[in-house]
């Protein structure tokens, strides 16, 4: 029953991805000053929000763990990360691409782009350092305790980075 | 206060071997001279990012330091011993963290003549502003470090695990450590809006310090 409905659910997300892809490529006008690479941000960021929202997930889901010790707990929290770590990639990858057309550069040290960057490694560090541990608790419990580290946000000033006066939000 | 004890263990241990004493300053050296290759030493731009690079030698330096602190234990099992021992999770941390501040503190105050004499920077008169922010630093590495080294000292790849957990996240402090160096090695104080960059040092030490002896007792119980 659940995997029919999963079934139906994944063709109905199909179909609707179908009609957005057409209507974004071939209705949608192009924006006055950008010009057509403004439809990269119906990418862009719709993957920044997934990519937040797996994180989120995947840090309650390794905090849950920690107090529950139910490995349920932490598959959700890896499964989650891993998605969220594509997800985030495609955001990096969209902006780096729109960077390039709008700022002519790939890569200009913003403080978003940077702060995607870090997240991006720490989360990629901890699907490694799961990988590292053969034990299924003592993954769980470790890899549940470096999630738990990075539940600080930091509001940090750019200077060093961009040279701006804007601030750089780090959550790590 | 065991804590102080298991340091006093650690650093004995550690000054009979010398063995991440003698690598760690030796790779700081080397790091200190390869930076001198990358550009030009005697120029004057070297003076706003001299804290860069004084932190990047520290990082790497201290990444062996670190590296060592759980799995100095590993032979003959004394991690087991010490984790059945009656000394609580914190107590043995904390005393692990304060034998790598130490130690790691050691270094950075070799490694700062050095960096003078090669990249010709003054920072006599600032000397003690410096070991202030140093010590800052050095307090906010060790403790996330330490944390990350109970973390992966039964993996194989722990020498590699540990930088790569460790300096995406310990980011904030390294930031503010850069900024703050910077300013002191051009000759001048930290005033106004610098001031958010130590606060935000010690703000990263004091919350780090709280989260690892709370998580402390879960990563060591096996």
């Amino acid at each position: 029953m659940t995997k029919n409905i999963r079934l139906v659910l994944g063709a109905l997300v199909g179909i609707l991805l179908l009609r957005n892809l057409y209507v974004i490529l071939f209705n949608l006008p192009d924006e006055m000053e950008q010009g057509p690479v403004y439809r990269i941000f119906y990418y862009h960021l719709p993957a920044f929000f997934a990519a937040i929202l797996c994180y989120i997930t995947a840090l309650v889901a390794s905090s849950m763990y920690l107090i529950k010790k139910n490995l349920r707990y932490d598959a959700i929290a890896m499964s989650a990360t891993e998605v969220g770590l594509a997800f985030a990639a495609v955001n990096l990858v969209t902006g780096m691409i729109w960077g390039r057309i709008s700022w002519g550069i790939w890569w200009a040290w913003d403080a978003r782009l940077t702060w995607a960057l870090i997240c991006w490694l720490v989360y990629f560090g901890y699907l490694m350092l799961r990988q590292a541990i053969d034990d299924p608790t003592e993954r769980a419990k470790n890899s549940g305790c470096f999630r738990f580290s990075r539940l600080c946000r930091w509001r940090l000033p750019t200077k060093p980075l961009s040279g701006g006066g804007r601030s750089i939000r780090v959550r790590c | 206060m065991v804590f102080l004890q298991i340091a006093a263990k650690d650093l004995r241990s550690e000054l009979r071997t010398k063995e991440s004493l003698n690598a760690s300053l030796s790779f700081a050296v080397v790091i200190l001279l390869l930076f001198s290759f990358a550009f030009d030493p005697s120029s004057e731009a070297v003076a706003e990012f001299s804290g860069g690079l004084l932190w990047l030698v520290f990082a790497f330096a201290g990444a062996l330091i670190l590296n060592r602190s759980f799995a100095r234990e590993l032979p003959n099992d004394c991690l087991e011993v010490l984790i059945a021992s009656p000394v609580s999770g914190a107590q043995l941390f904390l005393g692990k963290t304060l034998a790598s501040f130490v130690l790691l503190l050691t270094i950075e105050v070799i490694c700062l003549p050095i960096f003078g004499i090669f990249y010709d920077i003054t920072w006599i008169p600032q000397a003690l502003p410096l070991l202030g922010i140093f010590a800052l630093g050095t307090w906010g590495m060790t403790i996330l470090g330490t944390l990350f080294s109970a973390l992966t000292v039964n993996l194989s790849l722990r020498e590699l695990m540990l930088p790569m957990l460790l300096y995406p996240l310990m980011l904030p402090a390294l930031m503010a450590a850069m900024r703050l160096t910077t300013i002191l090695l051009a000759g001048n104080a930290i005033v106004g809006n610098d001031m958010v960059w130590l606060r935000l040092l010690i703000g990263f030490d004091i919350i780090f310090t709280a989260l690892s002896l709370a998580l402390v007792e879960t990563i060591l119980v096996r």
